[in-house]
């Protein structure tokens, strides 16, 4: 008989993600299939930077977001409160940056924080993301290749991303941003019209396809640079569809959506990032994907500048990003950010996991690609979970400010893809974060 | 006398983006670096590893680009050179640098976007898509609710092609709306459904005898309702069979009057206040937080279990009791539904004006699916609910002396289909001598369907190859509709529909330029519709396509004129303007409730003001100048009353102003100094941005990194300051005056108007809480070049007198950018600056713009 103890216990589940699955069906409950260990890989990201005092200052530790101290000993100032009883299970990073553009005016962050690519010329440059990168073994066995989502949706423009994923050409991948939709997508009922539809996708794809290349001959090469985009979403389609195939006598997993706020938008930040952080803890603990990135915020004006509203400040996240004496507000909004994160990483904590806990089995990164006010160099972040694929925490880890971001994006793909030569211009892995 | 030097080449660069990088470099960039910067950045030193001698000078194919935006940046802000270097650089020396390396790299950035001003092909954009299918199918549903949202282009189009990606998402919806709309049209049951009728006749709903049955006008004073509604039955539709358990219709009159056989509807409730025009009279909010919910007279049928995703008829035969002042009632009817107790959601289908006291029948018909009609619990009913839409707003009309709407009876119909099959249906599986051989039938099927899906004639060989398709499927799919909604959503995924693209008659080597040549007639026709119309092509311009006529200026011309005044040319006033003006930017803001009471369905109004005064100027054939400055507003009483002008009242219309109202042109509506504010406060640096960008076309360059967008108050007592004052200290700061010189001036004389847009002068706003009403409003400013500027009237006569050329290019600019779908470059420039010259000629009609683009080169080429 199988060992039933990294079977989902369904009462973890419910009070876990404070939804209901009605059902006791869930695909890790219901197979027997070699229980191979999962690993899954979440990134997210907020926008503006954090507020920095210094060292010396009196508010330092109430209004600031680096900790004191390095390794073990670190002091995490209030803004980590709801963090820190995962205190073990996560790791304050400081110092880190890409080094193509550090030089960049602000804003950009969204475009380069997971790819490292150097975009500050053109954006001929921009290549995959180290989550798309994780993705192509990762996302392997699980309906979804990937889950990508943001506030904004879509992938806005260049230099103004919306969207965090790129794929292996350096073209965006529009983000998601209904939670009605992301429920549809991986939980919603299949319909007959939907089976008829997957019946014949393949034949109408081939057809589609075949007709766009005769198009693309037709046309000169800037027509054909537009083409591509979409003879490249044609064959992703395609791809898709193969998997669709594979999964259509599946079961989706059955999810109850009474308990989530399907209907609430970005004009209510703290039901939206509720409702988009429980999405995401869904589709993980259900293995409907194992890769998933979010966009908290868009660097652009926009709904989700207004996010400092859910707790009463009336000044744009921009804005407050600008302040340099009274960092009150602008703390006390990153502490919502990060108040929705930490019950985030509590909800994957406590759902067990094959030997562990979901959060064991999920390496979470989460940060910004500006520091103080716009300042493209010692990125906030914070790296947890994924204790399953060798990470360890607990530390504060400081780095000189010229080490690549994509060293630890290398670690990264050590660890979850199998060995890797290097990821963007990383140099060399960052050891620091695994070992036992 | 002595001119600022910077500024003059500031403008030729502007106007002139091209070449000149060079030249400007020798004169105005070397020798500054030369004097001040190589001794530490260069053969002797390389301080920050940095040696500016060896810096590639052409900044448009070199690869320093970035290291020149830096090098911007630092000097920009004062930051270079350092402060204890010496010699020092003069502020004029600085002013030069800076001005001709913003130049220079704002033609690299040009030079990077470049599509060596040809149109690059472009996917529909979600509006775009969404009103051709509605115009393909002929179903006016929402279909592109659920696209990823589009981008937006630097200079704020969504339909340029540089941000209009396609990727595997987009085609999975696309996939999965186009089988949608395809199934419910071809996957009908063989019997017509049964129709759920209610008509509603007042005596008999109400059990009231009418007094005089032949009195057609009854005392308007007679039994005025109040708020206790009045209930009562109708008559029900054949769907309540016997035996059927389905409940019946609820009546429900509120605030109405009952006048013989007939219901009165007045558009404010009898015991409104008269007294102050300016007050809200109504409550806030409502159940659709709509302001007029809950207390407005309106009479409303509940009606449960009735289809939904259906087309609903609704016929009512009313006339008009006119008020004094020949004013007239609105029928206005919504769809809607309870959510809960108190709850409902609802849309409104129809707002018209009743001028006739004849009692007359109208008809309308909306489908269910675009409305909130469908109830979430089956004891929760779906409604219909009548109003008169005429609002006494800021006039001070009695109750007795407002305009009445007189209802006679009401029919509802839902499940209405005039044939079956529908018309839509018969428009894809027409009546054919071949329905009886699948396969003859599937090509006629398809080639048809495919003509207009493509925007041009199909070759048979594309139609062999969907009838391939259709075989292919027909083996897995039960019957020939299920199979041909396969083949038709193929139909509906292909290139060819959801891409503009304008491809070469044979295959071409993509690498040899490809010769500028003109379009064929097809290929403007999907120019023309989706510049106009937002939409496919009508058969009309498929007739001139086809027929070979469409590209002769005579025939372009008077099909500009058709566009324009066929309904469909809203599509071009609400996504040219919507666009162009950024009217997303209401949204954006929330306004701050320690400063107002605000209602946030006034939004809409500032939005649709905009939108509706675009679409006046172009069916009026107005001057652009009305842009900037008219003599008349687009407004409802709402907006009225937010912008206290008196006497207002009816629905949406023209009224001509006075000086007084303190209004006219696009620079004094609501969505432009309400979009450009903090939700508090006026925003000067703002508005002057919104200036300079959308009417001006002189984007002043971004902020350098690490510069607040909003000067902060840096001393104490700086925390009391206006917004103005605290601009002219950060004004002080040497680094911010230079591009603040530029771009503050343009927004200080709309410092009459709040952040709502308001009027304001003195140093009290009181339509502020009282909190914030201590404001010092002084809209006087010095523009750059000396020119003195005493307020907005001031501004707006400096625009179109010294700044008029300029202005006028800007918009001929804008158009003509968006009738494109790309940016627009220097071989872009002949043809605007002909247009110019001809509109200069022509008294700046708005309709003149359209055709000289329509007519020009790079719009009848690729």
């Amino acid at each position: 008989m199988h060992n039933k103890s990294w079977h989902l216990d369904r009462r973890t589940v419910l009070k876990s993600t404070g939804v209901c699955l009605a059902l006791p069906w869930l695909e890790c409950m219901a197979t027997d299939k070699q229980a191979a260990p999962k690993q899954r890989f979440f990134a997210g990201y907020f926008a503006y930077g954090v507020p920095m005092p210094a060292d010396d200052a009196p508010d330092r530790m109430d209004h600031g977001w680096f900790p004191l101290g390095e390794g073990r000993d670190y002091q995490a100032p209030a803004m980590h409160q709801n963090i820190m009883p995962l205190r073990e299970q996560i790791t304050f990073l400081s110092g880190l940056s890409h080094p193509s553009m550090r030089g960049t005016s602000a804003h950009k962050g969204a475009d380069y924080f997971l790819t490292g690519a150097n975009i500050l010329k053109t954006y001929d440059k921009q290549s995959i993301s180290i989550d798309q990168h994780l993705a192509q073994s990762l996302g392997k066995d699980t309906r979804f290749q990937s889950l990508v989502m943001s506030s904004f949706g879509g992938v806005n423009r260049p230099y103004r991303s919306s969207t965090l994923s790129f794929d292996r050409s350096g073209r965006p991948i529009p983000a998601q941003n209904k939670p009605a939709e992301i429920f549809r997508r991986m939980f919603g009922a299949v319909t007959e019209s939907e089976k008829n539809a997957l019946a014949s996708r393949r034949s109408i794809l081939d057809d589609v396809l075949s007709e766009a290349n005769d198009l693309n001959r037709r046309l000169g090469s800037s027509d054909r640079k537009k083409m591509d985009e979409y003879l490249t979403s044609v064959r992703e389609v395609e791809r898709m569809t193969a998997r669709s195939v594979q999964w259509q006598n599946t079961p989706k997993p059955n999810v109850d959506p009474a308990g989530l706020e399907l209907a609430s938008n970005p004009t209510t930040p703290r039901e939206y990032l509720t409702v988009m952080y429980d999405l995401l803890a869904l589709a993980l603990q259900t293995d409907t994907t194992r890769v998933a990135t979010f966009q908290t915020a868009c660097e652009e004006a926009g709904l989700t500048d207004q996010f400092p509203s859910a707790i009463g400040l009336r000044n744009s996240s921009h804005n407050l990003s600008h302040e340099k004496k009274n960092y009150a507000d602008v703390a006390s909004y990153i502490t919502f950010l990060n108040e929705m994160y930490a019950d985030f990483l509590k909800k994957l904590d406590s759902v067990q996991d094959g030997d562990g806990t979901l959060l064991d089995n999920t390496l979470c990164f989460y940060g910004c690609a500006t520091s103080k006010t716009h300042l493209a160099v010692n990125y906030p972040i914070i790296l947890s979970g994924g204790r399953n694929m060798g990470f360890k925490h607990g530390s504060h880890l400081r780095y000189s400010n010229d080490v690549p971001l994509s060293n630890l994006f290398h670690t990264f793909a050590n660890q979850l893809a199998g060995p890797t030569e290097k990821f963007s211009d990383s140099t060399s892995d960052i050891t620091e974060v695994v070992g036992s | 006398m002595i001119k600022p030097p910077c500024f003059c080449l500031f403008a030729v660069l502007a106007l002139f983006p091209t070449i000149a990088s060079g030249q400007s470099f020798d004169t105005d960039i070397r020798p500054f670096l030369t004097r001040y910067c190589v001794s530490c950045h260069g053969p002797a030193k390389q301080k920050a590893d940095l040696r500016l001698d060896k810096l590639d000078p052409d900044m448009i194919k070199g690869s320093d680009t970035d290291m020149w935006q830096e090098v911007l940046d630092r000097i920009n802000v004062s930051e270079m050179p350092p402060k204890d270097a010496s010699p020092q650089p003069k502020r004029s020396e600085r002013q030069v640098i800076v001005d001709a390396l913003t130049a220079s790299l704002r033609q690299a950035m040009e030079a990077k976007r470049s599509t060596g001003g040809r149109n690059v092909l472009r996917r529909l954009t979600a509006y775009e898509y969404n009103n051709t299918l509605r115009d393909l199918l002929g179903l006016d549903l929402q279909y592109a609710t659920d696209l990823p949202p589009e981008g937006t282009a630097q200079e704020g189009f969504k339909n340029n092609s540089s941000v209009l990606g396609t990727s595997a998402l987009h085609l999975e919806y696309f996939e999965r709306i186009a089988r949608a709309a395809l199934e419910k049209i071809l996957l009908t049951p063989e019997e017509q459904p049964v129709p759920y009728f209610v008509r509603v006749e007042p005596e008999l709903a109400f059990g009231v005898e009418p007094e005089s049955p032949t009195n057609t006008r009854p005392s308007k004073k007679r039994n005025p309702k109040k708020n206790s509604p009045t209930t009562g039955y109708g008559i029900k539709g054949e769907h309540y069979r016997p035996g059927s358990n389905a409940r019946a219709p609820l009546f429900q009159l509120v605030n109405g009057e009952l006048s013989g056989d007939a219901i009165l509807l007045a558009g404010n409730r009898p015991e409104d206040k008269i007294g102050d025009p300016f007050a809200e009279d109504r409550k806030i909010g409502g159940a659709g937080g709509d302001g007029r919910s809950g207390y407005q007279p309106e009479f409303r049928v509940e009606m449960y279990e009735v289809p939904h995703d259906v087309p609903v008829l609704v016929r009512i035969q009313v006339s008009a009791i006119p008020g004094k002042g020949d004013t007239w009632p609105r029928l206005s009817f919504e769809l809607g539904s309870f959510r809960g107790a108190g709850v409902s959601d609802q849309k409104e289908a129809a707002n018209i004006e009743i001028s006739s006291t004849e009692s007359e029948v109208y008809e309308f018909v909306a489908h269910g699916a675009n409305f909130p009609f469908q109830s979430n619990k089956p004891s929760r009913p779906s409604y219909f609910r009548i109003f008169n839409d005429f609002r006494r707003g800021t006039s001070q009309l009695s109750y007795d002396e407002l305009p009445k709407l007189k209802i006679d009876w009401v029919e509802i119909t839902s499940n209405h289909y005039e044939t079956w099959p529908t018309p839509q249906r018969r428009a894809i599986l027409f009546d054919s001598i071949s329905r009886d051989d699948e396969s003859i039938y599937a090509g006629e099927v398809l080639a048809s369907f495919m003509m207009r899906a493509y925007r041009r004639p199909v070759t048979p060989d594309e139609v062999d190859r969907k009838v391939a398709l259709f075989q292919k499927l027909r083996g897995q799919e039960t019957t020939f509709e299920a199979t041909m909604i396969s083949t038709l959503t193929a139909v509906l995924c292909s290139s060819h529909f959801l891409l503009l693209s304008e491809p070469a008659d044979k295959a071409v080597d993509a690498e040899s330029a490809i010769e500028r040549r003109r379009l064929n007639d097809y290929e403007l026709a999907s120019r023309l519709s989706y510049f106009l119309w937002s939409s496919m092509p009508d058969s009309t311009l498929f007739e001139l396509a086809s027929a070979g006529k469409l590209h002769q200026p005579s025939v372009l011309l008077a099909q500009v004129e058709r566009m324009i005044s066929d309904p469909q040319s809203k599509g071009f006033s609400r996504n040219f303007a919507s666009q162009w003006l950024d009217l997303a930017g209401i949204r954006r803001l929330a306004v701050n409730p320690e400063y107002f009471d605000f209602k946030e369905t006034t939004k809409d109004q500032f939005e649709e003001e905009s939108i509706q005064f675009v679409h006046h100027v172009m069916t009026e054939n107005l001057s652009i100048t009305t842009f900037v400055d008219s003599d008349f507003a687009v407004v409802n009483p709402d907006l009225a009353r937010h912008y206290r002008i008196p006497d207002i009242s009816g629905g949406f219309q023209i009224h001509s102003l006075n000086k007084e109202h303190h209004r006219g042109g696009l620079m004094t509506q609501a969505s432009m100094l309400f979009g450009n504010s903090t939700g508090a406060e006026s925003h000067p640096i703002k508005r002057g941005v919104w200036v300079l960008e959308r009417l001006l076309d002189d984007p002043p360059p971004p902020p350098p990194p690490n510069v607040p967008d909003l000067p902060e108050p840096e001393e104490k007592d700086e925390a009391t300051l206006s917004l103005k004052e605290r601009l002219v200290e950060h004004a002080r700061v040497e680094s911010c005056r230079d591009c603040h010189s530029k771009i503050d001036p343009w927004g200080v004389p709309f410092e009459n108007y709040n952040a709502l847009g308001q009027w304001r002068e003195g140093t009290s706003d009181p339509l502020v809480k009282t909190a914030h009403q201590r404001v010092t409003v002084d809209p006087s400013t010095q523009l750059r070049n000396g020119k003195i500027i005493l307020n907005l009237d001031d501004l707006k006569h400096y625009i179109l007198t010294d700044k008029k050329p300029q202005f006028r290019r800007a918009i001929v600019r804008k158009v003509m950018a968006y009738s494109l779908g790309r940016y627009l470059e220097f071989s872009d420039r002949t043809a605007v600056e002909s247009i110019c010259e001809i509109l200069e000629n022509d008294g700046d009609s708005f309709q003149t713009l359209l055709k000289q683009i329509v007519l020009s080169e790079p719009f009848l080429s690729k």
